[in-house]
């Protein structure tokens, strides 16, 4: 972790700002340490290969976050007295469900830095306290407390003034769904600089809409060249839009390893976890570096039809969005009672190539490419895309659903009885899992076990493979 | 051989002390109980800017030929 920051601060002087940084802002100070119990729970109970794949997994993440922290805090205004760098007039900031993608053809003259995916997003999985006081900041000015936690504890670390000051400019973007408009609003207020907002229809596939988010897009790249005087550059951009091609060409690879045998080599949080912020922070070295490993691992355990989770009874598909502060359920299910979470909803977004044939092709399907985000891509785009579970369990071969109920996703709560129905109609085994995102308080760790045991015990007339597992208490623990 | 047998000891006594800190969860003990208190009390004080103070004002002209 010490040679990542010296590696991505170009000197060991980058420890410094990592340390005022750390003693600055409370999403840091009081969630790195943790960083070891975040590791802890979510390869507990792996055994040989998986616990290896996952480990990468893992490895990729923090590496990828250390390279975020030290560019936000080598940068950092506030640390450095208030001082504009050369790098600070070189950054550009965006809201963390902004795809990197959109800004390739910059790199190398523009430094991208997702603004809330380490302030936010990764500390929700290390250390699920950090994020409460961001949460009720944001109704302390009175704002309503019933939009997504999400985009409330985004904002909410504006309130509290815990935002680092790396950027002269911000692009935002109206994912996962309307509920973040509302974000870029108060964003465009607490920052108080040039702000270009890139809002996605929520009916995507209207092919209606298509030239309009193109035409974001283009925007976007123009609002770039003014403020930074870069120039679009097509070659960087089919450079790395060519990587990261490959790179979802492996990712099919593994969902037909995971969809077809028993040798899957990463579990059920890992794969989750690295996909969404492989394909949300955009390309970047370290994940081909964890794809060689995580290949050659998958092929051994092809080769050698190595049994990665000898213990699975049931192997099931997780739906809709899940609960942040508890993104490790699935080591508790199969430890517990021998739930195999094959693949989950997230992972599957973001599911398409970008041809770089033509500049119009390119454009085209990166436009499609950010349409197809994570929730707005089945949760929120449309009750036709999150009904594609039925396909998706079937292609993954799984006999059991976790079916995810985020109490203030809007979007989700208005197809709940459709899901009730479809199940029952199909005799599908549905567990559903009811949670508030990031926010520990309204469903604590401790029910959902108990849902998912009570459920286990009475319907499926199972009996737990550790017994030892079933009920414990956790509700402080990080 | 006596600088051989020194440098067992050191590690003896370095592994049964590693040992300890994973027997007794100390290392997350001194998390919970020491190192995330003081974090709290830390941020609770900070001194930090009132952003809700900053001027408003949208600036986006929406049509140009009505400015």
């Amino acid at each position: 972790m010490i040679s990542d920051i010296i590696k991505y601060g170009g000197s060991p002087l980058a420890l410094v700002d990592f340390l005022k940084g750390t003693m600055r802002y409370r999403w840091m100070g009081q969630t790195y340490l943790t960083v070891m119990h975040w590791f802890d729970r979510g390869l507990e109970g792996m055994r040989g290969p998986i616990l290896r794949g996952s480990a990468w997994h893992y490895r990729g993440m923090v590496s990828a976050s250390i390279q975020q922290i030290v560019r936000m805090f080598c940068s950092d205004k506030k640390i450095h007295g208030g001082a504009e760098s050369e790098q600070w007039k070189k950054n550009i900031a965006h809201n963390e469900t902004v795809s990197g993608s959109i800004f390739y053809p910059f790199r190398g003259q523009v430094t991208d830095i997702p603004l809330e995916m380490i302030p936010y997003f990764v500390t929700c999985h290390v250390n699920n306290h950090t994020v409460l006081n961001y949460i009720d900041a944001a109704q302390s000015i009175g704002l309503p407390a019933d939009p997504c936690p999400m985009c409330q504890a985004e904002y909410g670390l504006f309130v509290l003034d815990d935002y680092p000051d790396f950027a002269p400019t911000m692009v935002t973007s109206n994912e996962a769904c309307d509920g973040s408009v509302a974000t870029s609003v108060l964003q465009d207020w607490f920052l108080n600089r040039p702000l270009y907002a890139m809002p996605q229809p929520m009916r995507y596939d209207d092919p209606l809409v298509q030239e309009h988010c193109q035409k974001e897009i283009e925007g976007c790249w123009k609002f770039i060249e003014e403020h930074y005087g870069a120039k679009f550059d097509w070659d960087v951009f089919v450079k790395h839009i060519n990587l990261q091609n490959e790179q979802y060409a492996f990712e099919h690879e593994k969902w037909d390893v995971a969809a077809n045998t028993p040798y899957y080599p990463i579990n059920g949080v890992a794969q989750a976890l690295y996909r969404i912020f492989y394909s949300q922070y955009g390309c970047q070295p370290i994940w081909h570096e964890v794809d060689g490993h995580v290949k050659k691992l998958m092929h051994k355990t092809v080769a050698n039809k190595i049994e990665t989770l000898p213990k699975t009874r049931h192997r099931a598909i997780a739906w809709s969005c899940a609960p942040l502060y508890y993104s490790n359920w699935c080591t508790w299910a199969y430890n517990c009672w021998g739930i195999n979470c094959v693949i989950n909803m997230d992972s599957l977004m973001f599911d398409q190539y970008i041809r770089t044939d033509t500049y119009e092709h390119a454009l085209e399907d990166l436009s499609w490419y950010n349409e197809k985000a994570p929730m707005r891509a089945m949760a929120v785009g449309g009750h036709e895309h999150i009904f594609q579970l039925w396909e998706y369990m079937e292609r993954f071969n799984c006999d059991m659903v976790i079916m995810y109920d985020q109490l203030q996703c809007k979007g989700m709560q208005g197809v709940h009885g459709m899901f009730e129905d479809e199940f029952r109609k199909r005799d599908i085994h549905a567990i559903w899992v009811p949670h508030a995102l990031p926010d520990k308080r309204t469903v604590s760790r401790k029910e959902i076990r108990k849902i998912i045991s009570d459920y286990m015990y009475t319907v499926m007339r199972e009996e737990p493979l550790d017994p030892t597992l079933v009920d414990f208490e956790d509700g402080n623990s990080w | 051989m006596k600088i051989f047998g020194k440098i067992i000891k050191i590690l003896a006594l370095v592994y049964a002390a590693l040992f300890a800190v994973f027997y007794f969860d100390l290392d997350g003990k001194f998390l919970y109980y020491i190192w995330e208190p003081l974090m709290i009390k830390r941020f609770d004080n900070m001194k930090r800017e009132d952003n809700t103070k900053m001027p408003y004002e949208m600036k986006d002209v929406l049509t140009p030929d009505k400015e």
